[in-house]
């Protein structure tokens, strides 16, 4: 019962955040996240509903962020599960260390084992290692998971974790133990839709598609992580960067790499050391540091030299 | 269709809530102790004559209380109820008012108030659990259903429990955003959600006015009749889209565009909103792209292969009883997915009609990640030296050197063309050429499958007949593609390919 009341005062709204300079427990930098309202409701619903939120969106556009964010402005403790491809389910709960146990099995037998380290021997839990998702579980306080890039992995791993996405439990297969989720987590994914994911898997989860943001938002998450900008100059380079998006999309399409807003913060974080004279000049004339933004030889011949030619004209 | 029945199998209901349904619909007046007797035993298809037996009452007093149960049914549902229908009145009403499936704790108490019979306190239960009298929404979530959403009863308790809690209830749009986190799940999906909501809504709104704020058609009196004239006219062609199974292969998409269109420009000047009134949807009936995904993945091969990264705790364990003492522990590769699939399609002549389709299979197939390192190619009839890499044969790649590249053991291909059998006739030189091209390749690739668009019916006597008797052949519908696939795992019984002399 105290955790449905715990569950129902979690209210995600997207104005909490983070000062300049603010780092967290580890040590990384917070950065501000400003969501759309649409989003905001997306993620309320799936702290309400339990359910995983599925977010896929360009890439570049904020989709691991978000979690970070939510967990920072509701004082939760986060929990990161970066997919590879070569991940398996079972590694996110838990990874059991059987040599260490029959190391120390061997090390007992020949009695150099100190009584404490005998002791240890028969905890079922001396050998196990946990993972995100697991300590997630076992964790008393409701904590924010995020499963990054779940796209990465082999097309069976999303159906391998639909018992523990589903139930809330997970069963240890080395000791038999049973583990059921403390608190539910809330649970974040990502996917940049390189492979479809299973039916099944998609049945369980809440979905948002992250669109890119508009030219008022971009305006504001630059302010938001550099304060104090001339708006003359973010103006300036937004349009700027707006002008060459718009260009990648007639040439490539709705599905090509196109500039991003994480590649405008680089960019931005780049030119705000120069003058802003000199960037407001040189800006209309050609792209300046297109190595921040351009990110292939086809795409840095077409767009950066493009422009430089139409300046010399 | 077959997931409707499920949907409709999950209006299973026991006795205690057909009994709760029929008193709440008689505004609580509860049946008698005979009545209930009567009821109860009719329930589990009783006779009269059997029921007159285990209660010790004589058959005609019986089937009195019976009929004048009946009677009363009949005026409280509104409908002519008997011994033979009650239990389908009580579900279909169930059905169309929502009373219970989202809230069995509900349905636990009212057996309970049932009980205490002399409090005739309404059954509350219902009215808390049930957010208005009806199931919300429930036309959108069938609709949804039948194109095809993987959508489930649990997948619309969760909407009624998100409605519940306060989400989407403020306004339409508040609306629409709930119900598209909550049910879909693509891009595409999202096209046919719009679709659909909009029809549903908007229909709502016209006969019970309850969203004041949408749009302006009261305003525009001269467009509403067009509009409506195009909304009837799309339901039609929507109707045929999305319900018709279309068993004939000929009925190409295409057509179905074409019609939009010509319905499009007769019916309407103002293009906004007609265009909002279709869909365009590329779904392709035989089979549709969810289910070649769905299809897709079973073909799978899993090997153990690259680093040894996994501890092989039986080997280790008896390398420690051999030698005594651990030494080092046994290590072996992970298992991963390996099945390399080498796609052949057919293009252009008489695959035209089927170049949809052949793009759908192609496309499912590399995001289902199932290719491996092998990979699509293209010919034209039946391949002859050179396979080409795109669409429109123009990146040649010659058969030999793409053999080379195989990997033998683990490699399956599957065709996809005609085989001649969509003009019909007969190529003596035809069959030779395929002939030869699967000698070529039975070195390399372990298992052989083609799929055909042509109905089996339309292969005897064709190039297709011959062909199909070289290398199994399977039509182009769901089982077809499930059985090819079947045969590349390895798993169908006639798995052994057996090529011509």
């Amino acid at each position: 019962m105290a955790e449905i009341l715990n569950r129902e005062g979690l209210k995600y709204t997207g104005e909490v955040q983070p000062q300049p300079g603010e780092l967290d427990k580890n040590g990384q930098l917070l950065y501000p996240y400003l969501p759309e309202p649409d989003l905001v409701e997306a993620v309320n619903l799936a702290i309400q509903l339990e359910r995983p939120l599925l977010i896929k969106g360009e890439p570049g556009c904020g989709k691991t962020r978000l979690a970070r964010a939510v967990a920072y402005e509701l004082g939760l403790p986060y929990e990161a599960w970066n997919i590879k491809s070569t991940s398996r389910a079972k590694d996110g709960l838990y990874t059991y260390d059987a040599v260490g146990r029959l190391r120390d099995a061997q090390l007992a037998a020949a009695g150099r084992l100190s009584d404490h380290k005998i002791h240890d021997i028969d905890q079922p839990e001396t050998y196990i290692k946990w993972g995100s998702l697991g300590r997630a579980f076992l964790n008393e306080q409701t904590t924010v998971v995020i499963i990054d890039e779940i796209d990465k992995a082999d097309i069976d791993f999303p159906n391998d974790l639909l018992l523990e996405l589903d139930e809330q439990r997970f069963v240890i297969e080395e000791t038999g133990e049973k583990k059921q989720a403390k608190a539910v987590p809330i649970v974040f994914i990502t996917s940049n839709d390189e492979k479809d994911l299973p039916d099944a898997f998609l049945r369980r989860c809440l979905f948002h598609f992250l669109e890119f943001p508009k030219r008022q938002q971009l305006i504001e998450i630059i302010n938001a992580h550099f304060t104090a900008s001339p708006e003359r100059l973010v103006n300036a380079i937004i349009d700027r960067f707006l002008e060459l998006r718009e260009e990648m999309r007639k040439d490539k399409g709705e599905s090509g790499k196109k500039v991003s807003t994480s590649e405008l913060m680089d960019w931005f974080r780049v030119l705000r050391h120069y003058p802003e004279d000199q960037i407001l000049a040189e800006l209309s004339q050609k792209l300046l540091y297109p190595g921040v933004l351009l990110k292939s030889w086809d795409d840095y011949n077409r767009y950066a030299k493009e422009k430089r030619i139409g300046g010399s004209l | 269709m077959i997931r409707h029945q499920s949907f409709e199998g999950l209006l299973e209901i026991t006795i205690d809530q057909a009994l709760a349904i029929v008193e709440y619909v008689m505004d609580d007046e509860h049946l008698n102790e005979l009545q209930e007797i009567v009821f109860r035993l009719s329930w589990e298809r009783k006779s009269y004559q059997e029921i007159a037996q285990v209660t010790n009452i004589p058959p005609n007093y019986i089937r009195d209380v019976g009929s004048q149960l009946w009677n009363q049914l009949s005026t409280s549902f509104g409908e002519q109820v008997g011994k033979a229908n009650f239990q389908s009145v009580i579900k279909r009403y169930l059905k169309r008012n929502q009373v219970i499936i989202n809230r069995n704790q509900a349905i636990g108490d009212i057996p309970k108030l049932l009980e205490g019979r002399q409090d005739a306190c309404p059954p509350d239960a219902f009215m808390q659990t049930s957010i208005v009298d009806e199931l919300p929404l429930i036309e959108l979530f069938t609709q949804l259903r039948e194109a095809g959403f993987p959508l489930g009863i649990s997948e619309y308790k969760l909407l009624l429990q998100a409605l519940h809690k306060g989400f989407g209830t403020i306004n339409r749009d508040s609306l629409y955003r709930l119900c598209k986190t909550l049910w879909v799940k693509s891009d595409e999906d999202k096209r046919l959600f719009d679709y659909h909501f909009e029809i549903i809504i908007k229909d709502s709104q016209e006969t019970a006015s309850a969203i004041p704020e949408e749009q302006d058609i009261s305003q525009k009196t001269e467009d509403y009749d067009t509009i409506e004239t195009a909304t009837a006219t799309t339901e039609l062609t929507t109707e045929t889209i999305i319900h018709a199974p279309q068993p004939e292969l000929t009925a190409a998409i295409e057509d179905e565009v074409q019609a939009a269109k010509a319905v499009m420009q007769a019916t309407n000047a103002d293009e906004q909103i007609s265009y909002k009134n279709f869909i365009l949807t590329s779904e392709y009936f035989p089979v549709t792209r969810r289910q070649m995904k769905q299809s897709w993945r079973y073909l799978r091969r899993p090997v153990r292969e690259g680093p040894l990264v996994e501890l092989n705790v039986e080997a280790t364990v008896n390398q420690i009883g051999r030698q005594g003492i651990l030494l080092n522990p046994v290590m072996m590769p992970r298992r991963v997915n390996q099945s390399e699939l080498l796609l052949l399609i057919d293009r252009d002549g008489s695959m035209v009609p089927f170049h949809d389709l052949s793009e759908r299979l192609a496309e499912t197939a590399v995001r289902g990640g199932r290719l491996g390192n092998a990979g699509i190619y293209y010919f034209h009839n039946c391949p002859v030296d050179y396979l080409y890499r795109d669409p429109y044969h123009l990146e040649a790649a010659k058969i030999e050197n793409l053999l080379a590249k195989l990997r033998p053991q683990r490699c399956a291909m599957l065709l996809f063309g005609d085989a001649g059998a969509a003009r019909g006739g007969y190529s003596e030189d035809r069959v030779k050429l395929t002939a030869l091209f699967l000698k070529q390749i039975k070195a390399k690739v372990r298992y052989v499958a083609w799929l055909n668009p042509m109905p089996m019916s339309r292969w005897e006597g064709t190039t297709a007949g011959e062909v199909a008797r070289l290398v199994p052949m399977f039509e182009m519908t769901r089982g077809g593609l499930q059985n090819a696939i079947a045969l590349l795992r390895g798993k169908s019984q006639n798995s052994v390919f057996v090529g011509s002399e």
